[in-house]
Formats: C-alpha cells, sequence, structure tokens
C-alpha cells in the first residue's frame, strides 16, 4: 500500500511585514489578520533560486527520516517558477542530492492544485512501474515574479518548499481523488511579461463555488459525508477564502486550519505544510486535501491514516 | 430604513457579513458602512447566486454603494 509516510520543509528565515504595507494600502491589522490572514511574508534570499528551496527541503526530509539517496526511485517537483526553461528544476535537485541514476526524475507544471495532482500522478507512477520510494517536492517561489506595486497580490503570497515521502507502509493512505479544469477562465491566474496578475474576484468566485462542490463529490466516491472527515486541509488562499470554503461545507473552522499569518500563500506549498504537522496527529483519521488556484484547476483527496501508525 | 436598504441588510445578513447596522446608509461606500472589499466579493457571490444573474468586472468596478447595487440589480431583473 502506498501513501504519504512523511513530510519535511524549508521555509525561508527572512520575513516581510504587511502592516509595513498597510498604510501604502489602507489597510488596517485587523483585515491583515482576520481576512487575508497574512502578517509576515517569508521571502527567500536574493542568492536562492528555485532549485536551492527544494533542495534543502529534501536534505531536511532525507537527515529526518533516515532516507538515503540511493532509496529514492522517483523524484518530482511541482512548480511553475523554474531556475531557467531549461532545464527542470528536478534534475538539478537530483544532482545536487546524488541520487541514484535509476531514479526517474521530472517536474509538473501546476499552481495551487499542484500538490494534490503530484501525489496523485507520484501514486500511480509508482504503482505501474513497481516502485516503493518516491519524493514529491513543491517549492514555487513567488517573490519572483509578484509586482511590489499590486495590492491584489503583493500581501498574500510568500516562499516555501516541501519534500513528501510516498513509500509503502504510510501514515496516510491516498484513497479516492477528484480532479478538474476550466481552461476558459485561465486568465483569472497569469504573469503578464514576468509579472504575476490575479483577478482576485474570479478567483474567489472560483474558489467559493468549485472547491465545496468538488470536495462533496469527492467524498460522495468514498460514501463518507463532510462531517466525518475530521480534518480539512485546503488551499491557504486567503483566511477569508478557506472561511468562505468551511462556511460552505457547513463545518467548523476547527477542522479548516489556516496557517498562513507568519508565512503567506506559499502556492502549492500550502497543503504540505500543515500536513507536516497533521501528520503526527493520531486523533486524525480521515483527511481531505484540496488545492485550487492557476489554470483554474483543482484537486481533491481523501486521505485515511492506517492502523498502528 | 427605506425598503431598498431593507433589500441590502437582509443580503448581507444572508451572507454573513458584519456591518455597521444603526449607521447604515445605502447612499454611502461600503466601505464608509464597515463592508471591506472582500465582503463585497461575497456579497456580489450570493446575489449572483440567489437570482441566478452575474454581475461583470466593469459592472462590479462601478458599484460603489450599496444603492449602487440594488439599482444595478434592479436593471439586471427586470
Amino acid at each position: 500500500m502506498l501513501g504519504i509516510k512523511a513530510i519535511a520543509s524549508y521555509v525561508p528565515e527572512r520575513r516581510e511585514r504587511n502592516i509595513d504595507l498597510a498604510g501604502r494600502f489602507e489597510l488596517d491589522e485587523l483585515f491583515l489578520r482576520d481576512k487575508i490572514g497574512v502578517l509576515e511574508r517569508a521571502v527567500k534570499a536574493p542568492e536562492q533560486d528555485t532549485s536551492d528551496l527544494a533542495y534543502l527541503a529534501l536534505d531536511r526530509l532525507m537527515t529526518e527520516h533516515r532516507l538515503k539517496a540511493s532509496a529514492i526511485e522517483l523524484l518530482v517537483v511541482v512548480t511553475q517558477n523554474p531556475d531557467r526553461n531549461i532545464p527542470h528544476v528536478s534534475a538539478q535537485v537530483h544532482g545536487r542530492a546524488g541520487l541514484s541514476e535509476s531514479c526517474a526524475a521530472f517536474d509538473i507544471s501546476l499552481g495551487c492544485s499542484g500538490y494534490v495532482y503530484g501525489l496523485a500522478v507520484v501514486k500511480s507512477f509508482m504503482q505501474a512501474q513497481g516502485l516503493s520510494c518516491a519524493v514529491l517536492i513543491t517549492a514555487d517561489p513567488y517573490s519572483k515574479i509578484i509586482d511590489p506595486t499590486d495590492r491584489n497580490t503583493v500581501l498574500l503570497f510568500g516562499d516555501a518548499a516541501t519534500a513528501t515521502l510516498v513509500a509503502c507502509e504510510p501514515v496516510w493512505t491516498l484513497d479516492t481523488f477528484s480532479f478538474g479544469s476550466k481552461g476558459k477562465d485561465w486568465s483569472a491566474i497569469r504573469t503578464d511579461a514576468g509579472k504575476f496578475v490575479m483577478d482576485g474576484r474570479g478567483v474567489f468566485n472560483f474558489a467559493a463555488t468549485t472547491v465545496p462542490n468538488d470536495i462533496k463529490i469527492m467524498l460522495g466516491k468514498a460514501d463518507l459525508s463532510p462531517d466525518q472527515i475530521d480534518r480539512y486541509i485546503l488551499h491557504q488562499g486567503s483566511r477569508f477564502i478557506v472561511q468562505t470554503i468551511a462556511n460552505r461545507l457547513r463545518q467548523p473552522l476547527a477542522k479548516c486550519p489556516t496557517e498562513i499569518e507568519r508565512y503567506g500563500n506559499t502556492v502549492s506549498s500550502t497543503i504540505p505544510l500543515i500536513a507536516e504537522v497533521a501528520l503526527c496527529d493520531v486523533s486524525l483519521r480521515n483527511i481531505v486535501l484540496s488545492g485550487f488556484g492557476v489554470g483554474l484547476s483543482w484537486a481533491s483527496c481523501l486521505c485515511v491514516r492506517t492502523e498502528g501508525s | 430604513m427605506m425598503p431598498n436598504d431593507q433589500r441590502i441588510t437582509e443580503a448581507l445578513n444572508e451572507a454573513g457579513i458584519d456591518f455597521d447596522v444603526e449607521g447604515f446608509d445605502s447612499s454611502k461606500s461600503f466601505k464608509e458602512n464597515g463592508i471591506d472589499s472582500l465582503d463585497v466579493m461575497s456579497l456580489f457571490l450570493m446575489l449572483e447566486e440567489k437570482f441566478k444573474t452575474k454581475f461583470s468586472e466593469s459592472e462590479a468596478s462601478g458599484i460603489r454603494t450599496p444603492m449602487d447595487l440594488t439599482a444595478a440589480l434592479d436593471k439586471k431583473l427586470e
């Protein structure tokens, strides 16, 4: 049985405070805390690039879980902000970490839905190829593309990377998935001339209407009701979006944590950053992961804690 | 409170939005009524779903007060 066995993360130490920008954008701390949900954003050092963040997350995973480089059979990196167009970031990380030449390595180009898509791709690839040990990395530092004058985005995004060990004898199984795309609305989240642009209202409407529905459909496939889920780990678009989805699922906020106050929306890393902590909480049996964003695309997954883990 | 005001305050309550009930004035901006930009998005969505209509981006950007909103909604529902 394949599933999530461990997660490690790397969050840059440097922080930028949103309160320092509040005057410029005519915002107050209450709005930043209660609505946007971000007080500080983690920002990578100028000399760091995407592959550095990705490698540091992988290095932590290997150190904390005594994972040998030779054991990794598949390395996948989710990013849309690679160091350069060619090569793929996973190749750079593969080389720096000294992984085996028999280890497959490729990138997946997705944003905030990328972690859940990545889990599905990794699990399927492993099953098809008879593999037993893979690492899924998320690393998408938006500080590379954010326009510092754009109040719609500059207060939201932070930099981080995570590394997830997908292997046999997991803590969480990866049971049921659902996916979707609204390519007709791709322009709601995009880059123009290298700078990030987001239609806040369009993305809010998409998240508020599509995501709760998708989660309910996915739970229906698993023959579960929303009340039977112990924890919803939702992409942290903003505190307001998480609250809106929780309300529409008719679930208490305590079951839908927001964890972006000290580092911001870290794109495909928001879900694994929360999952890293939740993985250790043995009281959580049924967990839903749901990512949504660039594309527009979305994916949800049911994880179930294995007996004795 | 005028009937139009009542319609908007009902919609605000339905959308679960906190606002200054006593001082509510539909001719003042949403912000002056204690309704922030994210609550406005939530209000728009609730009305779009309830009345099965859509406010385009250009329509939405021209709506600055609750009174503007009721007028725009009435026009759509004519």
